[in-house]
């Protein structure tokens, strides 16, 4: 390339000629028959004609459906109602929750192409890893000692580890792959579970001779996050295999595929849906390893199938042998639910919950002990599955749409707006001072 | 963009609105399909970002700010598109054209499909700048106003992503190519 001109000159045409000269048939169609459908805000002149668009994009109470406002106001009358049963009847009182052994560190977030981390006490993000490379998806190990990373290295993916303070960066693979999907630090922290393309395996940490090489898993495809049992014995990942489809134990060392603890319906429409198969998703042990979250579609009472990410999709928890399956659902009306995430005791599952074009973050006691709570919806369907931080006295949640986000008090999902913007977040975690 | 039409909008007259969308959804569509790469999700972003268009319209405070607020509201789906397919592991591989290893008679062709490999290299914020500069031609002002960010920010982040355009050209312009026409 000779010039900056010559390069912005073919850029420019370049553009043009790959940017598409009429909409799709139909698109225009379909967009006004839903905005037909959709009320539209009421104009005030409060707030929202002065502040900038993102201090003020939300929904106002006021303007909630019948239905959602319905339900809010029944759940706090039933959190009215269960606040005064002990003064009623004297004695009994909600179970305190268990303390953590741990405390919380700083938030690690990408934002174009940079790892930033941010104490949310503080709240001045800073670079943690910078520079002209792309840099994505951080992720704590379980010490909070070192931090890992997906890089663009080329167009490949190369997983990257650095020191917690953003020095020593180091590449974990002799060689990049083709994408990263997911990665899952191992409890003791010395190898990372890592998905690539449908393929799962794992890769220790080290410069010695079996350092850096990804060892594959025999199975013919994976579509979930692996997630690893908390003594680090084995890890659980969704996997069509010649014995069938579902949520199995992987053991390690040795990868060997352990009996399925869940299978798939794989007659259901649900596992051919038009996404794709993933009827069984975002499998994940319970921190002390008892219990497994995982979301899968349901029947609908109509006799439709849900469509994972559709309707009817809820979150599920098990024992870890795959018995005492339970539905944990918010809300019967809602469109769908997903994103369970176990406290850090393992006594609470946040989740999200989306209905029409809005979300909300609950929080769930498992065993009932506490009613649900959940924030106020957020206009905007989408959001990542929200964070506990380690001490559990906090979640964080993450707008999609722009990255703004959300400190939640899980004990009455009361949230409140971070000044900073977080993707891809992730919440370091350190020992508690003795 | 006719500031009448856009207040009528305001005021909530659907026909108006089906108009501004009538005028705006081929550019939206080409916008939102530069940035994700996909047809399909950049249908679901155009759809998304006019159904929120439509919904918060009577809060838009600057009629004549209609269509940077409208190309906002389709970056913001665009990220949202882009976040969602890949937390669900949908996206598919992008295809890249095979290279013909004929001898081209000009070296526009490969440096196009260069171009297009190194493009699908960005992320989806990279791409929306380089889109909103380069496809529209809007200034780091008109820019920082779509995408939220400071000028500065924008102008350096601008920077970068076609740094590494432009790296990733230079890159594959050294590797030989056999035939020897890209060498």
């Amino acid at each position: 390339m000779n010039t900056i001109n010559e390069f912005d000159e073919l850029l420019t045409a370049w553009l043009a000629d790959e940017a598409p000269a009429t909409e799709p048939d139909g698109l225009a169609l379909v967009a006004l028959a839903r905005t037909r459908r959709t009320r539209q805000v009421a104009s005030t002149g409060l707030l929202e004609r002065w502040l900038p668009m993102e201090l003020t994009f939300r929904r106002p109470m006021l303007a909630m459906p019948t239905r959602l406002l319905a339900i809010l106001l029944a759940l706090m009358l039933l959190l009215i109602a269960a606040m005064s049963v002990p003064l009623l009847l004297g004695e009994r009182s909600l179970p305190a929750m268990v303390a953590s052994e741990w405390r919380n560190g700083l938030i690690a977030y990408a934002r174009v192409g940079d790892i930033w981390v941010v104490d949310p006490q503080v709240g001045e993000p800073q670079v943690l890893i910078g520079g002209m490379t792309a840099d994505d998806e951080p992720g704590w190990s379980p010490d909070g000692t070192r931090i890992a990373f997906v890089r663009d290295v080329g167009g490949k993916a190369a997983l990257m580890v650095a020191d917690a303070d953003g020095t020593d960066i180091r590449e974990v693979m002799r060689d990049p792959l083709p994408s990263i999907d997911w990665y899952a630090w191992s409890p003791d922290g010395t190898r990372l579970a890592v998905e690539s393309a449908g393929r799962v395996g794992t890769v220790s940490i080290g410069d010695g001779p079996d350092d850096g090489i990804l060892e594959t898993v025999p199975i013919d495809r994976s579509l979930s996050m692996p997630s690893w049992h908390p003594e680090g014995t084995s890890f659980l990942v969704r996997a069509e295999t010649p014995d069938g489809t579902g949520l199995f134990p992987v053991s390690f060392p040795g990868r060997a595929i352990g009996r399925s603890i869940r299978k798939s319906d794989t007659t259901s429409p649900l596992y051919a849906g038009d996404r794709g198969r993933s009827d069984l998703m975002e499998a994940a042990y319970s921190p002390d390893g008892s219990r497994i979250a995982y979301l899968q579609g349901q029947l609908a009472t109509d006799g439709r199938y849900g469509v994972f990410g559709g309707p009817d999709t809820r979150n599920h928890v098990m024992d870890a042998d795959g018995t005492n399956d339970q539905v944990i659902e918010f809300s019967p009306t809602s469109d769908y639910e997903d994103g369970a995430s176990f406290s850090p005791d393992g006594t609470r599952l946040s989740m999200v919950i989306r209905e029409g074009d809005f979300h909300q973050i609950a929080v769930m006691t498992l065993d009932g002990s506490r009613l649900p709570v959940a924030t106020e919806p957020e206009e905007d369907p989408n959001a990542m599955p929200a964070i506990w931080s380690p001490d559990g006295r906090q979640i964080l949640a993450v707008r999609i749409a722009d990255g703004v986000s959300y400190l939640i008090d899980p004990d009455t999902g009361v949230k409140t707006m971070q000044p900073w913007l977080a993707n891809w977040a992730d919440w370091q975690r350190l020992p508690v001072a003795p | 963009m006719s500031r009448v039409l856009v207040e009528r909008a305001m005021a909530g007259d659907h026909d108006a609105f089906s108009e501004l969308t009538h005028r705006s959804i081929a550019k939206l569509h080409a916008i939102a399909r530069l940035i994700l790469r996909d047809d399909e999700l950049a249908e679901d972003a155009t759809q998304e970002a006019l159904v929120a268009a439509w919904r918060w319209m009577p809060r838009l405070r600057d009629p004549d700010r209609f269509e940077a607020w409208m190309r906002r509201l389709l970056v913001h789906a665009c990220y949202r598109e882009s976040s969602r397919s890949k937390r669900r592991r949908h996206i598919e591989a992008s295809v890249v054209p095979t290279v013909d290893l004929e001898p081209d008679p000009g070296l526009a062709f490969a440096r196009r499909d260069e171009l297009a490999r190194g493009f699908e290299r960005l992320s989806p914020e990279q791409r929306a700048l380089i889109v909103l500069r380069f496809y529209l031609g809007l200034s780091p002002q008109e820019i920082a106003d779509v995408v939220g960010y400071p000028v500065g920010t924008v102008k350096s982040r601008l920077s970068r992503a076609t740094q590494r355009l432009r790296a990733a050209l230079d890159a594959d312009a050294r590797v030989p190519v056999i035939g020897g026409w890209v060498a």
